[in-house]
């Protein structure tokens, strides 16, 4: 009994040996449609427009230079179109001070060596505004409890939290100095009143500042397509993988409208 | 108009019957008691003949006087005897097996495949089903059925079947009548058909009879043994993954049983640590179970009345552990469930009139739990989804004379859903929190089907099958009703060639939306509604049929176009709790599905070297409004080319040796087309662009898999076999996924399974 025991065991042991995942280097020819030019902008009544624009690279030169020299960016509305100020190789912009509640925007990219692109329109949006903000003392933590009210099922929010102490920030929830992370849109599954526990890091702090963002249609989709997009690259188990949404015409990237309200919470010992 | 006039006229004329009587009775193999499905049955002198049905019936009506009766099965001796008929005759027909030719693969045996009027319909005894070389060296119905032209396997080393372009979740799978939701083992790695109770395997991938329905894509009508009425026999089978037992004989003179159970014994290796980890937290641990129990009493209450109970259960239990301390556990399990219950009546009112009916419960379930808890908290997710269906069917078929076969029946059935309940349980030491997401109500719907068809024949050259099934399928917030036509037609060019073509439609009011958990398939059955309406499959299939009389060789072409409409997907492939917690509003509907194709195979059937050769060219396309900007992309499961060679070969009176190639083209997969680096001067993320689903293909697939069987008997009749199993032979690492690396820029492929050898023992006494 002994012996058929440990004979099973072994081939057991031995088929979990030679059927284990392998994964290799192949030799494959992949595509490359050319390069096409990038967007990834945003407009709001506060910041303004602020738009990166570059070129897209081969998948198989992923370091290669991405810098688009020869752009002219322009905010289009119905009658008229502003040229973006170019501060860097990257970066263009416009002051909030151009822009009107009532309007519709969209971006248009001209260049010499690249077709030209343009994005879908986008209104400037009255968000959500937080309706509450409290301090909560735990045991071990100090917790920040944020509510707001939720009008309906479609719409996608993102918060930042920063923590000051004498007037400097000490700690922020952005851990990146990037627009949004996409992995941090929060999609209510409730109509009404939200709460939002956040842990306040600092041990040490006098106020903290919290801006509660509302985000358009196109920006919540370009969000959550991001991280399906990332979950389904390396899964062989599903059964199609999902392209990161793009509101740009003849190219990609995206340009999209938000909102966002702010509150200050002076925190008293 | 004048063919109006001749269908007329031969609808009159073919009912009234000239000086003519009924022969019928069983046909059944001696040594077991098991009706013979589909034997041949024929009268010598006049050239008339038939089949038995489904039930091991026949029905033949001939003139008055001398006929030369003779009866043959593959593999059984033939049976012949003349009669002088003067009346209506009861003549009840056992076969002997060829004891020589125990052994001899029969891949396809039912009436010549060139003389049914249907097509599209293949019979697959359990015997063909056994010669196949196995994976991990479990004999698999639903894997022996992709080697079949037509039909695509899915994942490699998976049970899945994806027929003429149709999604796994669009098969309808019947084992005695019973529906089943699910068919899978280890998440489909081995299908949850025990090959020891199986007695033969209907699959239908087009041409479907009116008899069936609710499915859009395929029919695979599963029937087991009734278990041996002359004596009671026995199996062991010691298998690499499972054993399995099995046990059938007679009680008394009028009932016979067999009772089957298999199981996994992975777990037992998992005792020590599962121990250890209930103690102290530590030593991780991953567990499997799987086990299942057929069984089934058949109860002869006179010649022609007879009961059969059938029962069903399976169950799936995983569970890990990751190693944590002393206090602290953190487990994740899995448990998957299919029970089925089918009572059966078979009832022969006269020779020209039998009754079959069916009442049967099937039930599918699965849950998912996730704990974890430490000194600050405890944290439970869950999740179940399952299906309840009662069914009853009633069948009549009525031959009234040798021109028409009758079969009309009604359906109903009662469904109860819970397609995804979630449970979240939150405990500090100062609160506890439990939520309630997802569908937590119950969902009931009721389905009822009449159907009819008539197989006619109009002359010696001219066969044809008209049928007309009518559903109505009542939700919760609204009714459908749906028509399916069903025509078929078949003209004999000579006694080895016909041609064929038929016309089907078929509805799918029952959504299946399949979803993978850490690679293991877990469906998801859902109610058609107002917004998920049900699907629809529109084929068309014509082809062409040779068998040549007294040889083993035979050779189909057959070419199909199908249409599907109001498919379903989710709206990310990801198993996230958004999928499941919200189901209507994160499923994509109306989507439109395009499939077909040209389907060949040769084979020869009989004789000391039997095999088969298949080839398929097939195009499946998908249309989802939100996918792909609304495009046609190429079905996950599209593949252009799929050739399969099965070969069996008796190298001696004890040794065989089988073995099965199979080549096709690489599944699609999406591969990016550009890459936008992160932004500068920020540390966001960069991403692929894709612009098209399924845009890239999988390199060339192929794999050779060999077995060797020795069988022997000793002098009591008893049968010791040892099979050795080498899967994937010289060890071909089959991709089954590629992608960017974004670290370095290459490409990468992913593969699961090297060569696998299996040894496998079984002992019949």
């Amino acid at each position: 009994m002994n012996t058929s025991y440990k004979a099973i065991k072994y081939t057991v042991l031995i088929l979990f040996f030679v059927s284990c995942e392998t994964e290799k280097v192949i030799d494959y020819d992949t595509y490359y449609e050319g390069d096409k030019i990038v967007v990834h902008g945003y407009i709001n009544q506060k910041d303004g427009v602020n738009v990166i624009v570059k070129k897209t690279l081969s998948p198989d030169d992923l370091e290669a230079n991405d810098v688009l020299t020869d752009a002219h960016v322009y905010l289009v509305t119905a009658d008229e179109s502003i040229e973006l100020d170019k501060i860097d190789a990257y970066l263009y912009t416009l002051p909030a001070t151009a822009l009107e509640m009532s309007q519709e925007y969209r971006i248009l990219v001209e260049s010499v060596s690249l077709s030209s692109i343009f994005s879908t329109n986008q209104s400037l949006f009255e968000g959500t505004f937080i309706d509450t903000l409290q301090i909560e003392e735990g045991g071990f933590s100090r917790d920040l409890q944020l509510t707001y009210n939720n009008p309906n099922l479609d719409s996608r929010y993102y918060y930042k939290i920063f923590e000051y102490f004498d007037g400097e920030l000490v700690e922020s929830s952005e851990y990146y100095d990037t627009m949004f992370d996409p992995y941090g849109i929060i999609k209510p599954s409730t109509i009404g009143v939200q709460y939002k526990t956040y842990n306040v890091y600092s041990t040490e702090l006098d106020s903290l500042v919290v801006e509660l963002y509302t985000f358009s249609d196109d920006l919540s989709r370009f969000c959550e397509s991001f991280s399906d997009s990332e979950g389904t690259s390396e899964d062989p188990f599903v059964d199609y993988r999902l392209a990161v949404y793009s509101n740009i015409e003849n190219g990609y990237g995206l340009f999209a409208s938000y909102s966002y309200d702010t509150k200050t919470l002076i925190v008293e010992e | 108009m004048k063919l109006l006039f001749v269908i007329i006229t031969f609808f009159i004329f073919s009912f009234v019957n000239a000086q003519t009587f009924t022969i019928s009775g069983e046909i059944k193999d001696v040594s077991t008691g098991e009706l013979l499905l589909y034997a041949d049955c024929y009268d010598v002198l006049s050239q008339k003949g038939t089949t038995t049905n489904a039930f091991g019936h026949y029905s033949l009506g001939l003139s008055q006087g001398t006929i030369l009766l003779t009866a043959s099965y593959l593999g059984y001796k033939s049976f012949e005897k003349k009669i002088t008929l003067t009346k209506d005759s009861i003549i009840n027909i056992s076969l002997m097996p060829k004891t020589e030719q125990l052994d001899d693969v029969i891949l396809n045996k039912s009436i010549p495949v060139h003389k049914q009027t249907l097509m599209g319909k293949i019979t697959v005894p359990v015997s063909s089903i056994k010669a196949m070389p196995s994976f991990v060296g479990e004999t698999d119905v639903m894997k022996s059925l992709t080697y079949l032209p037509g039909i695509t396997g899915g994942k490699e080393g998976y049970s899945n079947i994806f027929v003429r372009g149709g999604d796994r979740g669009q098969n309808l799978i019947l084992l005695d009548g019973i529906k089943l939701y699910n068919t899978n083992h280890i998440g489909g790695m081995l299908s949850l058909f025990n090959s020891d109770i199986i007695k033969q395997v209907d699959l239908y991938k087009g041409g479907f009879p009116s008899r069936y329905g609710g499915r859009a894509s395929s029919v695979i009508d599963v029937f087991t043994k009734n278990g041996n009425s002359v004596k009671t026999k026995g199996k062991f089978n010691l298998g690499v993954l499972t054993s399995s037992i099995l046990v059938e004989g007679p009680i008394k003179d009028k009932v016979s049983y067999y009772f089957a159970a298999r199981s996994s014994y992975y777990d037992l290796f998992t005792l020590k640590k599962r121990k250890i980890y209930r103690k102290t937290g530590r030593e991780g641990y991953f567990g499997y179970t799987l086990f299942d129990i057929n069984s089934k009493i058949n109860w002869r209450i006179s010649d022609n009345n007879t009961y059969s109970l059938t029962f069903y259960t399976g169950h799936d239990y995983q569970s890990a552990a990751d190693e944590v301390s002393y206090h602290d556990r953190s487990t994740s399990k899995m448990r998957i469930h299919n029970t089925g219950i089918a009572l059966n009546q078979f009832y022969t009112l006269n020779p020209k009139w039998f009754l079959k009916n069916t009442l049967a419960y099937s039930n599918y379930s699965n849950w998912l739990q996730d704990y974890e808890k430490n000194d600050d908290f405890i944290y439970e997710y869950s999740t179940v989804s399952n299906i309840n269906e009662i069914s009853w069917q009633t069948r009549f078929e009525y031959k009234p004379n040798t021109f028409h076969t009758i079969n009309t029946g009604l359906e109903t059935s009662y469904y109860r859903f819970k397609p995804s309940e979630q449970h979240v349980l939150l405990e500090t030491e100062n609160e506890s929190n439990s939520n309630n997401s997802g569908y937590n109500n119950s969902i009931e719907s009721v389905e009822g089907s009449v159907y009819i068809e008539d197989e006619m024949k109009i002359s010696n050259k001219l066969r044809l099958n008209l049928g007309l099934r009518s559903s109505i399928y009542i939700p919760k917030d609204t009714v459908f009703y749906r028509f399916e036509p069903r025509v078929s037609f078949r003209w004999l060019v000579n006694e080895d060639l016909s041609v064929k073509a038929n016309y089907t439609r078929m509805n799918q009011f029952n959504h299946a939306l399949i979803n993978n958990y850490q690679g293991f398939e877990k469906e998801i059955w859902l109610a058609a509604t107002k917004k998920l309406i049900p699907q629809k499959a529109d084929q068309f299939s014509s082809g062409i049929f040779y068998s040549k009389k007294d040889s083993n060789w035979k050779f189909s072409l057959e070419t199909y176009y199908k249409v599907m409409t109001h498919l379903l997907e989710y709206h990310s492939p990801l198993n996230d709790e958004d999928n499941t917690s919200n189901l209507e509003e994160n499923v994509i509907t109306n989507g439109k599905g395009e499939a077909y194709g040209v389907e060949t195979q040769i084979a020869k059937q009989e004789g000391r070297f039997t095999g088969s050769l298949s080839y398929t060219l097939a195009w499946n396309y998908r249309q989802f409004e939100a996918l792909n900007k609304g495009k046609s992309y190429p079905f996950i499961y599209d593949r252009r080319h799929n050739i399969s060679l099965f070969t069996r070969y008796k190298l001696s009176k004890s040794y065989t040796l089988n073995s099965n190639f199979t080549l096709s083209t690489g599944t699609p997969v999406t591969l990016p087309e550009a890459y936008i680096a992160p932004d500068a001067n920020s540390s966001n993320y960069g991403y692929f662009v894709i612009n098209s689903i399924n845009n890239r293909r999988l390199p060339l697939y192929h794999r050779l898999d060999v077995s060797v069987v020795r069988t022997r008997k000793n002098k009591k009749g008893n049968k010791r076999q040892v099979s050795l199993n080498l899967f994937n032979i010289y060890a071909r690492q089959n991709p089954i996924h590629i992608y960017y690396d974004r670290n370095t820029g290459q490409i990468k492929q992913k593969s699961i399974f090297s060569i696998i050898p299996t040894l496998n023992l079984s002992y019949e006494y």
